[in-house]
């Protein structure tokens, strides 16, 4: 819960929630304005690639791309605002066991991983698609995501690295948010070197620190 | 005898949209020097497929692009062939500035942006405010500091400096000079962008 000063703006407290979501699967949580966000790896490996919707506005979602300018960062710190693309703040990374994420590579899609040694594997991007269509949720625009836990060296020359991710099982962030938001995470193969075996998530959501230890 | 060719002049802080077939080349100029130019691109017909920074990241594995590389779409396609660059220096990564950027970040309420300037012409091709792809922001100087942060800062492109592509698919492409004019990044100075479309390649050294 946020510390307001106006009661009348504090929200009755929701109970804690839970989504565990499959490897090579995707899954999703609705999360209120002050509520927290846990993502914790249920695998040694994991990739959490992350999309987040508005609630209530089609048009506006969680952009990784305004959230790299934003803070003028190529790299996701903790502290850092991950906003929408109005440039208004989503939520904040509070806490991150792993402290390396990738803000620059796109979802892959079921064809980009068939035409490059993953046949059979399913893409984020459908992943993705097939959760929005559960929800009975048409979104006008799929977004580039925020690919939690993935390890991607930058150096000063600009190239890119894909690194062996060190995850490991228990491994979570957890972000403050601070607009309503469906969170929506894909757990399937990256097609990212280092980061393509995929490996299940968990999801929870509560109103404060404490309630994730019940 | 050579074929015609199709001159685009960009209005300082204007947009402009243009129809490319495939095979001919996109001249793009830096009339007076230190001018970025929003560059986006989509398939023609086919506005779901579109030139992405993103899927062009992950094929070059770089943040940057040189002479010789390709520029992807989102369905992994190459779209345009880079095929001569008088600067070398390009930003692939800064979303187009809109409302919010000088809204929000500057308390300037119905400044210019890129965004819209490149929607104005998009939207004739039912493409949506939010579906503009993201942009190549020609002659933007975006360098990656030691700590992995960008650094805001102004171009090094001289009047005249250009990028040439070749278009491998029919396209339809907007560009933005870019009206920030509060920040490094056009010197201070919103200048025009040229464009040139030819059916034969421009000759260069």
């Amino acid at each position: 819960m946020l510390l307001m000063k106006d009661a009348t703006e504090t929200r009755a407290p929701l109970p804690l929630q839970t989504v565990s979501v499959a490897a090579g699967t995707a899954g999703s949580i609705l999360v209120k304005r002050g509520q927290l966000l846990r993502i914790t790896a249920l695998n040694d490996g994991a990739v959490a690639s992350l999309f987040g919707f508005s609630e209530i506005e089609p048009d506006v979602h969680l952009s990784v791309h305004h959230t790299r300018v934003f803070s003028n960062s190529y790299v996701l710190g903790a502290g850092m605002r991950m906003v929408n693309n109005r440039r208004r703040p989503v939520m904040v990374l509070g806490k991150d066991s792993v402290g390396r994420h990738d803000l620059l590579l796109p979802a892959s899609t079921t064809s980009f991983l068939a035409a490059n040694g993953y046949a059979g594997q399913t893409g984020c991007v459908e992943a993705l698609q097939g959760e929005l269509r559960r929800l009975g949720r048409e979104q006008p625009k799929l977004p580039d995501p925020i690919n939690l836990f993935m390890h991607v060296q930058l150096d000063q020359q600009g190239t890119l690295s894909p690194q062996p991710n060190t995850v490991k099982v228990g491994d979570s962030v957890t972000c403050r948010v601070v607009l309503d938001t469906l969170f929506v995470v894909s757990t399937c193969c990256t097609g990212i070197a280092g980061n393509d075996v995929p490996g299940a998530v968990e999801l929870s959501v509560a109103e404060d620190l404490s309630d994730f230890a019940v | 005898m050579s074929s015609p060719t199709t001159h685009v002049h960009v209005p300082a802080g204007h947009g402009r949209t243009f129809e490319v077939r495939r095979g001919q080349f996109i001249t793009v100029i830096d009339r007076d020097g230190q001018q970025a130019a929003d560059f986006v691109a989509i398939v023609n017909g086919q506005a779901d497929e579109y030139l992405s920074p993103t899927h062009t990241r992950r094929r070059l594995d770089s943040l940057f692009f040189s002479v010789g590389d390709c520029l992807y779409s989102n369905a992994d396609e190459a779209l345009l062939h880079v095929l001569h660059d008088t600067v070398g220096v390009h930003d692939a990564n800064v979303p187009a500035c809109d409302c919010t950027r000088f809204s929000v970040d500057f308390g300037v309420d119905g400044h210019r942006n890129c965004l819209d300037n490149m929607h104005e012409g998009l939207r004739e091709y039912g493409v949506s405010a939010v579906n503009v792809p993201e942009p190549f922001n020609l002659f933007q100087n975006g360098p990656v500091t030691a700590d992995c942060r960008m650094q805001v800062t102004d171009p090094i492109s001289k009047a005249g400096d250009r990028i040439i592509f070749r278009a491998l698919k029919d396209l339809v492409c907007a560009v933005s000079s870019c009206p920030q004019d509060i920040i490094p990044g056009n010197g201070l100075l919103v200048t025009p962008i040229d464009i040139v479309i030819s059916d034969d390649q421009p000759p260069f050294a």
